[in-house]
């Protein structure tokens, strides 16, 4: 038998540095460097085209508390928060326990429920948009079909509904992606501690409160952290939905630094709106990958 | 009370379970059937009062005209070749990353894998504005080349995390034995891994493709003519004269979503898999 000699343990060394160089350079630079950039950035008070390193502290973030616009967004993030991700979880939840019966043809089913979330924010805030419409829009007229056309809601046209409006085409998006998640979870409890449960007198209601749902902590934990990174980060669907209107009721965080940074041109500014994002992602995957990654070692 | 035999329990649940799974199912479909059925009435129909939930009329002049005002079909190729480029590279970097990760032993093994994958739980936009000043200062600005670069940077946590936990599956003992009968790291990973990861490379590789193509920040700030500008975004900036050509939008929203709707149906396992794994919106 032949053992691998040191000068092929020389060469593994080098395999995987190598191996591993590519994608750290790239993720190094596009990502790490980019983030400190930014940082300082948002300490100058660069504005305008030609660059700025004049440390101004942080007067921007001083400012920015000041900022209606900011403050919208930031209570924006906050409706997100607080509603869409709740929203999704119990909306995917309960059509999981719905769909948790063996239906023939689940795979169609499955893609199909999975296909919302596979369809890029461009496509779905596009189809919202022109549902929401106020004159032709599908929604109205089927509420005027069923006899409530005298509510005609001006959706996402009324500054003060416009960001529930929002919130409520996002968990049309995500409530099949929370489900699957959920509908996996439950699969993979043990058949038998469903019919022990069954033995004893549990079911219906009583087997999906005791039994089900309380091993389902994992996948909404990870559906959790996908939806709360969301909720900071969301961009796309509101930018094309209702770029920020009425006014700047839909504003968030994201939309609000783009507008800063790319019409404005108040790179220090943008810059310290980012910083803050970044901050706030910071909050919420850093405690999930210190749990999870301690988990693993162990 | 009617006592039902157990037969006709058992219908009368069958009939419910498959009740709910088709609602579920319109509550998916309708705002996509919906546009569908948008796009094929004649050019200005949709504003038609009342609303024809079926039209009278079949037309397909909303898809002749965007691929004839807009020529559509150049933007479509713009997708394609950004899509597909940026699934090869991503995968061609993050096989490699994520084989070093799940079969070699190194010391920064679990620090490698988190740098790459916090990465996909960071709001992209917080890099949007270097990175439009990176890709201005290479030139790459309005080119694929940028846009294709961006997208896998992106990729990659996903990537290398299905990649990685894809590879972690494999028995150890294919490596021990190779590595007794000579070969070096580069030639398992070649001659032995590649083969055997066939499906993972594929899973990983279909989520990159249905990301990159349906990526719109990036490719809003990163290209702005018809020689890069993809698909999607041109969309979002069709013009209207009094008021926006709807008919035309959800033609194009079709002709988009069309490539969607085949991968997701045709490699559904695979899709799920992946989809469900983490989040692949950048």
């Amino acid at each position: 038998m032949r053992f691998p000699s040191r000068k092929v343990f020389m060469k593994d060394w080098m395999v995987t540095s190598l191996f591993l160089l590519l994608s750290l350079v790239l993720v190094g630079y596009f990502v790490y460097v980019c983030i400190g950039w930014n940082v300082i950035v948002s300490l100058s008070d660069w504005k305008g085209l030609t660059p700025s390193y004049n440390i101004a502290g942080f007067d921007q973030y001083l400012s920015l508390f000041h900022d209606q616009v900011f403050l919208t967004s930031l209570k924006n993030n906050l409706i997100l928060i607080l509603l869409f991700v709740p929203g999704s979880l119990f909306l995917g939840l309960f059509l999981a326990i719905l769909l948790d019966l063996k239906v023939r043809g689940e795979g169609a089913f499955r893609s199909i429920y999975l296909l919302p979330f596979a369809l890029s924010f461009v496509i779905t805030a596009t189809l919202w948009a022109w549902m929401y419409n106020l004159d032709v829009g599908v929604i109205n007229t089927l509420l005027e079909k069923i006899g409530l056309g005298f509510l005609r809601p001006m959706w996402v046209a009324d500054p003060n509904i416009a960001m529930y409006c929002v919130v409520l085409a996002l968990i049309w998006q995500f409530s099949g992606y929370t489900m699957l998640i959920f509908l996996g979870g439950i699969r993979s409890i043990p058949e038998s501690q469903i019919r022990a449960a069954e033995v004893d007198g549990a079911s219906g209601f009583d087997l999906y409160r005791y039994v089900v749902i309380p091993q389902l902590k994992a996948p909404a934990l990870s559906a959790f952290i996908v939806l709360m990174v969301f909720a900071l980060k969301a961009f796309d669907f509101i930018y094309i939905l209702t770029g920020g209107g009425p006014g700047w009721s839909t504003y968030v965080l994201a939309l609000m630094m783009f507008k800063e940074t790319f019409r404005k041109n108040q790179f220090a500014y943008g810059g310290a709106i980012a910083t803050i994002l970044f901050l706030l992602a910071l909050v919420i995957v850093v405690p999930y990958l210190y749990l999870s990654f301690r988990r693993e070692k162990e | 009370m009617v006592s039902l035999s157990y037969r006709q329990k058992r219908l009368l649940s069958q009939t419910i379970m498959y009740a709910v799974a088709a609602i579920i199912m319109i509550y998916c479909l309708f705002p996509i059937a919906w546009i569908f059925i948008t796009s094929i009435k004649p050019p200005g129909a949709e504003f038609h009062i009342p609303i024809e939930y079926i039209p009278s009329k079949v037309s397909l002049d909303n898809y002749i005209e965007i691929f004839v005002e807009h020529k559509f079909h150049y933007y479509l190729l713009n997708s394609l070749v950004v899509a597909s480029a940026t699934t090869i590279l991503v995968l061609a970097i993050g096989s490699l990353s994520a084989y070093a990760i799940a079969r070699l032993r190194f010391k920064f093994r679990i620090s490698s894998l988190l740098t790459i994958l916090v990465v996909g739980m960071m709001p992209s936009i917080v890099m949007i504005l270097p990175i439009f000043l990176i890709i201005r200062e290479l030139g790459l600005m309005n080119t694929w080349l940028g846009l294709i670069i961006t997208h896998a940077v992106f990729s990659l946590p996903i990537t290398v995390w299905l990649l990685a936990s894809y590879f972690a599956e494999l028995p150890f003992d294919l490596e021990d034995a190779a590595k007794i009968d000579g070969y070096t790291p580069s030639s398992i990973y070649r001659k032995i891994i590649m083969p055997l990861s066939v499906p993972g490379l594929f899973s990983a590789g279909i989520l990159a493709f249905i990301a990159s193509w349906g990526e719109f920040m990036f490719a809003l700030t990163l290209t702005h003519t018809i020689q890069a500008r993809t698909a999607l975004v041109l969309i979002t900036t069709l013009p209207g004269a009094y008021h926006l050509k709807w008919g035309m939008i959800n033609a194009g929203v079709i002709l988009t979503l069309i490539p969607i709707i085949v991968i997701v149906l045709v490699f559904q396992k695979w899709v799920m898999r992946g989809l469900t794994a983490g989040a692949v919106k950048y």
